[in-house]
C-alpha cells in the first residue's frame, strides 16, 4: 500500500509545486505544532490512515469532497493554518466538480417547464398582446373619425341659416384649405337670384369684418351660371319639399353639399359631381327630380321613413 | 386550468420554510431569497393587514407601537399562525417572481421537519397551495439537508447529518436516498437565545431582547471552552433600578448559557447513533457526521460534538443555504425517478 501511495505522490509532485498542496502545508503546520500523526488522528477523530493519505495529498481513497474539504477545514484549525487557502488549493488541484451544486445535473426531460418562463417567450407573448391592443385602437380611431368633421358641418350650416335663406355649406375644413376654390361646391337656395347675392355679400361683409376665417367660397358671386362655368362635368338637381324634411347630400368627390332641415314648401337645386349620395329623412315629404325624371323614393325607403339612395351613377 | 396557464410563467422553486429564515431556492438560479420568516401585522379595528414582511418585518420585532405586532408564524419548524404563514409565502414566492407581469403559479417543494406531524405537514402543504402554488412537494429537512451538502445519499453507505436549525434539530442517518433514523428535537437557534437572555436575566438582573441576544450569540458564542475569549458591550434594562445599563459578556458566560440547550442536542446524536444499525454505524464512524443549519455556525459546536462522541465532524459548506440548495437539487430529480426522495404523506 504505501508503494502504490508513494508512486502516486511521486506523480502529482512532479506535476504541482509541492509548496501550494493542501498535504504539505498541514504537513509542515503539524510538525511546527511538533505533533505525530497518530496524534493529530486521535485529536480529530479520524483513521489514521485518513491522516497520512492527507499528508500525502492523495485524494482518491477517501469518502468524497464534501468530507475531504470538512477534515482538511478541521485539521487547519487544528495546526492554525488558513483553512479557507487549503480549500480553495485542494479545490483547484483535485476537485473536478469545484461546487456541491454540480454534482447533480439537472434532468433534461423537464427543459419545457423552464423554456416557457425564457424571456424570449415572454417577451414575444407581451409584443404580440401589445400589437394587438395597439390594432384595435387604430380600429377604433379609424371607425369613430368621420362623426366629429360632420358635427362641424352641421354647426356651419345652422349659422349659415339664420344668416339669411343662402345656406352655404361649408365642405370638409381640411379639403377647404387645400383644394382650389373653384372646386367648393355652393347650393344656393332657389328663390330670388338677388336675394340671394345680397345675402352673399352681407356674409362677405361679416366675414372681411372678422377677418379671422378665410371663406373664400363666398367671395365668389355665386350665380348658378357662373358656378356652372367654373366647374366642369357638375350636374344639377332639384328636391321639392312637401313636409318638413331633413336633407344630406353628398357627391362624388365625398363632400357633403347639403345638410339642412327643410321646410314644407321649400325647394333646393344641388350641385355637384355625379354621383349623388342622398339620405333624406321623412322621405314621404320630398319630391326628387333628376334630369327632368322624378326619382321615386318608395324602394329606398325604410320602415322608419327614412331614403337612402344614390342618383346618378 | 388558470393556474397551469400561470404555471408557464412560473419558475420551480424549492422553499426551506424555516423557524428563523425562509430561504427560497429558483432552478436554475440559485438561493435568491434568505429572509426571516418575520410578518409584521397592523390591525385596524378587526381587520388585519400585512404591514412588512422579512427583513422590514425583523427590525419591527420587538420594537412595535400597539396597532403593529410583529410576529414569527412558525414556531419549533412547523406552522403556528396558518392565514399569517401563507401571506408570507405569497409575498415570498411574488418576490422571486418580480419580473412577471401573471401572479405566479410555481411549482413548490417545501421541506419539512423529520418528526412533524400529518396535520403538520397538511398545514404546511396546504398555505403552500393558498400562497399561489400549482403543485406541492414535501421534503423530510434532513434529506434536503445532507443532498445540500453534497453528501453522497444515493450510495449504500450511511450518512449521517444533523441539521441545528432555528427551531429544532434534526438528525438523520440516510442511505440509498432513504431515512434510515431521524430524530428531532425541539431545541435551536430560539433556545440559544433564550437560554442567553435568562442567563443575563439571572446573572446580571437585566432583561434583553432577542435580537440582542442572537447578536450576542453571533458575535462571541461558543460550545466547547479552551478558545480564546471574547467579550461584547450590551444594553438592557436593569430590572432592580428600571433603567437601560450597560455591562459587558464575555465568551465564557455564553457559554454557560448554552449548556442546557446544548446538551440536549449532543444527547440526541448519542441516541441516534444508538440506535443506527452497526453497518451504518461504522460508515458513520469512519467518515463522520455532517453539521447543517444556522446551529453549525455557532463556534466550535463541531469539536464539541466531536469530542462528545468521539466521531469527526464536518460542518457542510454554506450551512444556512443547505436545506434549500438540497431541495433544488431534489426538486431537478423530481422528474426522473427518486420519487422515493420525497415524503409521500401530508
Amino acid at each position: 500500500m504505501t508503494d502504490t501511495l508513494a508512486t502516486q505522490d511521486d506523480i502529482q509532485a512532479d506535476v504541482q509545486l509541492p509548496e501550494n498542496m493542501p498535504g504539505e502545508q498541514l504537513k509542515k503546520g503539524r510538525e511546527r505544532m511538533q505533533l505525530s500523526t497518530r496524534e493529530v488522528s486521535e485529536q480529530l477523530n479520524l483513521k489514521h490512515s485518513f491522516v497520512q493519505m492527507i499528508e500525502d495529498d492523495n485524494y482518491s481513497a477517501l469518502p468524497g469532497a464534501t468530507f475531504v474539504r470538512g477534515y482538511l477545514r478541521a485539521y487547519a484549525k487544528l495546526v492554525g493554518v488558513d483553512a479557507e487557502a487549503l480549500v480553495d488549493a485542494y479545490n483547484a488541484n483535485f476537485n473536478e466538480e469545484p461546487k456541491p451544486e454540480e454534482r447533480y445535473k439537472p434532468v433534461e426531460t423537464i427543459k419545457p417547464q423552464r423554456s416557457f418562463s425564457d424571456p424570449l417567450i415572454k417577451y414575444t407573448t407581451l409584443a404580440v398582446v401589445a400589437a394587438l391592443i395597439a390594432l384595435s385602437i387604430m380600429w377604433w380611431q379609424s371607425r369613430n373619425g368621420a362623426e366629429p368633421l360632420s358635427l362641424v358641418q352641421s354647426d356651419t350650416v345652422t349659422v349659415e341659416t339664420s344668416e339669411g335663406e343662402t345656406i352655404i355649406a361649408q365642405m370638409d375644413l381640411s379639403g377647404a384649405e387645400e383644394s382650389p376654390i373653384t372646386e367648393q361646391v355652393i347650393a344656393v337656395e332657389e328663390g330670388d337670384a338677388t336675394e340671394a347675392a345680397d345675402a352673399v355679400t352681407e356674409n362677405t361683409e361679416v366675414t372681411a369684418d372678422d377677418a379671422a376665417t378665410e371663406t373664400t367660397a363666398v367671395a365668389e358671386e355665386p350665380t348658378p351660371e357662373e358656378i356652372g362655368q367654373a366647374v366642369m362635368g357638375q350636374e344639377r338637381f332639384t328636391i321639392t319639399f312637401t313636409e318638413e324634411c331633413w336633407v344630406e347630400v353628398t357627391d362624388g368627390r365625398d363632400i357633403k353639399v347639403v345638410a339642412n332641415l327643410k321646410q314644407a314648401g321649400e325647394e333646393s337645386v344641388v350641385e355637384g359631381l355625379p354621383p349623388f349620395k342622398l339620405m333624406i329623412g321623412n322621405a314621404g315629404g320630398a319630391v326628387v327630380t333628376y334630369q327632368g325624371e322624378e326619382v321615386d323614393l318608395k324602394p329606398h325607403t325604410n320602415r322608419n321613413n327614412i331614403a337612402r339612395f344614390t342618383l346618378g351613377e | 386550468m388558470f393556474k397551469r396557464l400561470r404555471g408557464l410563467f412560473s419558475s420551480d422553486l424549492s422553499i426551506d420554510l424555516g423557524t428563523a429564515n425562509t430561504l427560497i431556492y429558483v432552478r436554475g438560479r440559485g438561493v435568491v431569497l434568505d429572509e426571516p420568516s418575520v410578518v409584521a401585522i397592523r390591525h385596524h379595528g378587526n381587520q388585519r393587514t400585512v404591514a412588512a414582511v422579512g427583513l422590514d418585518a425583523k427590525r419591527m420585532l420587538g420594537r412595535t407601537p400597539g396597532n403593529i405586532t410583529a410576529i414569527r408564524p412558525m414556531k419549533d419548524g412547523v406552522i403556528a399562525d396558518f392565514h399569517v404563514t401563507e401571506k408570507m409565502l405569497q409575498h415570498f414566492i411574488n418576490k422571486v417572481h418580480e419580473n412577471s407581469f401573471l401572479t405566479p403559479s410555481p411549482r413548490v417543494l417545501v421541506c419539512v421537519p423529520c418528526m412533524s406531524t400529518q396535520v403538520e405537514r397538511r398545514a404546511i402543504r396546504e398555505s403552500a397551495m393558498g400562497a399561489g402554488a400549482r403543485e406541492v412537494f414535501l421534503i423530510e429537512e434532513p434529506m434536503a439537508a445532507a443532498i445540500g451538502a453534497g453528501l453522497p445519499v444515493e450510495e449504500a453507505n450511511g450518512s449521517m447529518v444533523v441539521d441545528i436549525g432555528g427551531g429544532t434539530t434534526e438528525i438523520a442517518i440516510i442511505s440509498l436516498n432513504g431515512v434510515v433514523y431521524a430524530q428531532s428535537v425541539r431545541v435551536g437557534g430560539d433556545r440559544f437565545d433564550e437560554a442567553i437572555v435568562s442567563y443575563v436575566r439571572r446573572h446580571y438582573g437585566s432583561l434583553i431582547g432577542e435580537a440582542t441576544a442572537e447578536r450576542i450569540k453571533e458575535e462571541i458564542g461558543c460550545a466547547y471552552p479552551g478558545s480564546e475569549l471574547r467579550e461584547i458591550d450590551v444594553r438592557g434594562r436593569n430590572l432592580a433600578e428600571g433603567i437601560p445599563r450597560s455591562f459587558t459578556l464575555n465568551s465564557n458566560e455564553i457559554l454557560e448559557a448554552l449548556q442546557e440547550p446544548l446538551s440536549a442536542i449532543v444527547q440526541a446524536v448519542k441516541s441516534a447513533l444508538e440506535q443506527s444499525p452497526p453497518e451504518l454505524a461504522s460508515d458513520i464512524a469512519e467518515r463522520g457526521l455532517v453539521l447543517t443549519g444556522g446551529g453549525a455556525l455557532l463556534r466550535d459546536i463541531d469539536k464539541l460534538i466531536a469530542e462528545e462522541t468521539g466521531l469527526p465532524v464536518i460542518i457542510a459548506e454554506e450551512p444556512l443555504t443547505c436545506v434549500a440548495r438540497g431541495g433544488g437539487r431534489a426538486l431537478e430529480m423530481i422528474d426522473q425517478h427518486t420519487f422515493d426522495l420525497l415524503s409521500t404523506e401530508g
